[in-house]
């Protein structure tokens, strides 16, 4: 018979949870939004961190 | 048009049958994860472009972005979802989801760039944040998640660093990648169970160093991270923090009870894999060394 977990007691913890971290918005980088006024690239929500940057592929990795 | 992404596994096939003007596309953060491959996939999203989205019959919030961004209601066959511009509160999309978010039909407002004399539409309006909140759902359910943490690969193993914003997640990204090592990504990575297995995947989400690849590979060893004073140190902490730190940065299908609980359940099977790790780590770039000696098998 395989040998059996030793019974441990349901806990219960919280969670502080913070939004930022907690619920998706925006890229942290900006860039993968379009604003519908014609604006290329560019993105358009207050959640960006660093607005109008963009990422770059370590394309090394990427093969 | 018909444009297929793979992300984190997932094959998600993105139909626009108008074939109407394409812009902004191919994004570069997108190609390496674009396949050719479009059969069997596990989210189908289907556009229909129109000049000016209606205004939404919203029948039960289920959960709501905050700051205006996106919100997702209940509908009698599965969910609605709005994502808006968040300072004027203008729709930019309106997708219906099925239930297990397999089936996406998406309303989008078509656009036209001054570049153009055609109206003409834009995946990037999709990947962000409707992709992530699919995936984000799907993960959740199939047992995965879609992780606050950077990610690097020595051979076909991962280590994955998980922290808040100021932890150190990118610095040590940029180590890695200094040493020609793969990094995942420097902001978001990708954990499943596979099997018996654990496996990191990268996105194309990425943050402050702007460090994605369309990689994989077997998780190694995850950390809860932070900066140190003098030294690196790696510290058992007690589970219950390990799966407090990973739940606060992980992102949550919070309108989803079952996939709350099945992302518990993954990280109190992380926790017992790999157990509960604290890497406090002053910026050097001698950490690589430091994390590659002590936990990888082979250093290639």
């Amino acid at each position: 018979m395989p040998d059996l977990k030793k019974y441990a007691p349901p806990q219960i913890f919280e969670v502080p949870l913070r939004q930022e971290q907690a619920v998706l918005t925006t890229c942290a980088t900006g860039g993968t939004s379009i604003s519908t006024n014609n604006a290329a690239n560019k993105c358009t929500s207050g959640g960006c961190k660093k607005s109008g940057t963009t990422g770059t592929a370590n394309a090394a990795a990427a093969s | 048009m018909n444009i297929v992404v793979e992300i984190g596994g997932y094959r998600t096939l993105i139909e626009e049958p108008k074939d109407r003007p394409c812009f902004f596309w191919p994004n570069p953060r997108f190609a390496p994860f674009l396949s050719a491959d479009a059969h069997a996939p596990d989210i189908t999203i289907t556009i229909d472009l129109v000049r000016q989205l209606s205004t939404l019959k919203k029948p039960k919030t289920v959960f709501d972005s905050g700051a205006g961004l996106w919100q997702l209601y209940e509908d009698a066959d599965g969910y609605l979802l709005e994502s808006c511009l968040a300072e004027s509160g203008v729709p930019l999309m309106q997708a219906h989801l099925s239930q297990d978010f397999s089936d996406v039909r998406v309303t989008l407002r078509t656009i036209r760039p001054k570049s153009s004399t055609r109206d003409g539409w834009s995946p990037m309006i999709l990947m962000n944040p409707l992709l992530e909140i699919v995936l984000q759902e799907k993960l959740a359910r199939e047992g995965g998640a879609l992780l606050h943490s950077s990610g690097v690969l020595v051979g076909d193993d991962a280590l994955v660093f998980c922290g808040p914003s100021g932890a150190g997640k990118s610095t040590i990204a940029e180590f890695f990648l200094g040493r020609g090592f793969t990094v995942l990504n420097d902001e978001r990575v990708i954990l499943r169970r596979q099997g018996g297995d654990v496996r990191a995947f990268g996105t194309p989400w990425p943050g402050s160093s702007g460090l994605y690849a369309n990689a994989q590979g077997h998780l190694a060893q995850i950390f809860a991270i932070g900066h140190g004073q003098t030294e690196h140190v790696v510290a058992p902490i007690p589970t219950r923090l390990m799966m407090t730190r990973l739940l606060q940065e992980c992102y949550l299908p919070h309108w989803d009870a079952e996939g709350v609980t099945r992302t518990v359940d993954l990280f109190a099977r992380v926790a017992e894999l790999y157990g509960s790790l604290q890497l406090s780590f002053r910026k050097s770039p001698d950490i690589v060394d430091f994390l590659t000696e002590r936990f990888m098998a082979s250093v290639g």
